[in-house]
């Protein structure tokens, strides 16, 4: 199994249209990407990324998760970042954020 | 009556869409039911302890309050409680079968697109946030969010205050650029400075 984590930089975010923006983050996360966005999300793709991914639900892939870090991540500075996970049957992940690091953990329920 | 009495008449009346917005079990149905059973003596909806229970926009219109010689017409909208995830083995743990949990989780999915979409319907919102948990959660961030991008006047009801653990303190806090009114939707407490607050906001 494998799991892809995506950094999607500020300038990614403004230069990409906003329903192109919202396709791209779908698929990405419909293929088990964790996306970690330099920035918090406009609310309004918010709802139309949790809108577009619902449709999708089923007994193996749940919907997302949103969380928000403070972070000195790819900067010198502390940046609130957001990052947007899939919710899946098999895959739990973690998040472990201090203002000097980000940690992410995943655990597989190879179980169920 | 001429025409000029009849447009006065006519300025009197307000006529508002309002939309009660959520998380999952906080408490929209309760607080619909509430409204609704004071003014015209029917219930909008169910409410049981199983999550998800309104997966459909549910309305209620010619709710007519009286506020200062203004005649307030609501049309009061339940909807759906939104999350950004549903996972059918939730339901299981409240006694559905597989099948029922599966088919409620298809539902439910349905619902929270439908909330979003209402989003661009309403004249103002409501939204009901569960006093007795932590409010900074993503789905009332977006919720407030979005209703602030689109202009949206927006309530917020601190629910629950009839439990020992609740902290509408905390709801002021956190929204403290918005209205906070701390309700209790199942004895009615407070439940009036709402209704204040929405004519205030539309009168």
């Amino acid at each position: 199994m494998r799991i892809w984590v995506e950094y999607l930089s500020n300038d990614f975010l403004k230069k990409t249209r906003y329903s192109a923006l919202v396709h791209y983050m779908v698929n990405r996360l419909l293929n088990r990407t964790v996306l970690v966005i330099d920035g918090i999300l406009n609310p309004q793709i918010q709802s139309q990324l949790i809108a577009s991914l619902l449709k999708y639900v089923n007994t193996e892939f749940y919907g997302v998760d949103f969380k928000i870090v403070n972070a000195k991540v790819f900067s010198k500075k502390t940046k609130r970042m957001m990052i947007i996970y899939p919710v899946t049957r098999d895959i739990l992940l973690g998040i472990d954020n201090s203002s000097e690091s980000l940690r992410l953990s995943f655990t597989f329920d190879v179980c169920s | 009556m001429g025409l000029l009495q009849k447009l006065l008449r006519k300025s009197k009346k307000i006529h508002i869409r309002i939309g009660i917005f959520g998380e999952v079990g906080a408490g929209k149905t309760t607080l619909a039911n509430y409204l609704t059973r004071n003014t015209i003596g029917v219930e909008i909806g169910t409410v049981t302890g199983i999550p998800h229970e309104t997966r459909e926009i549910k309305e209620i219109e010619n709710l007519v309050i009286k506020y200062n010689g203004k005649e307030l017409n609501m049309t009061i909208v339940d909807t759906p409680g939104l999350a950004t995830y549903i996972d059918y083995r939730e339901f299981m743990k409240h006694g559905l079968t597989e099948t029922e949990a599966i088919t409620r989780a298809k539902e439910a999915t349905k619902g929270v697109i439908e909330a979003l979409r209402e989003l661009d319907k309403v004249d103002l919102a409501i939204i009901v946030v569960d006093s007795t948990r932590m409010p900074f959660s993503q789905v009332n961030m977006m919720l407030v969010g979005n209703l602030e991008l689109k202009g949206i006047p927006t309530i917020i009801a601190a629910n629950k205050i009839d439990l020992p653990n609740a902290k509408p303190k905390i709801v002021s806090e956190v929204f403290s650029n918005k209205p906070v009114i701390p309700i209790s939707a199942l004895t009615g407490e407070n439940v009036e400075k709402l209704i204040e607050e929405i004519a205030k906001l539309m009168g």
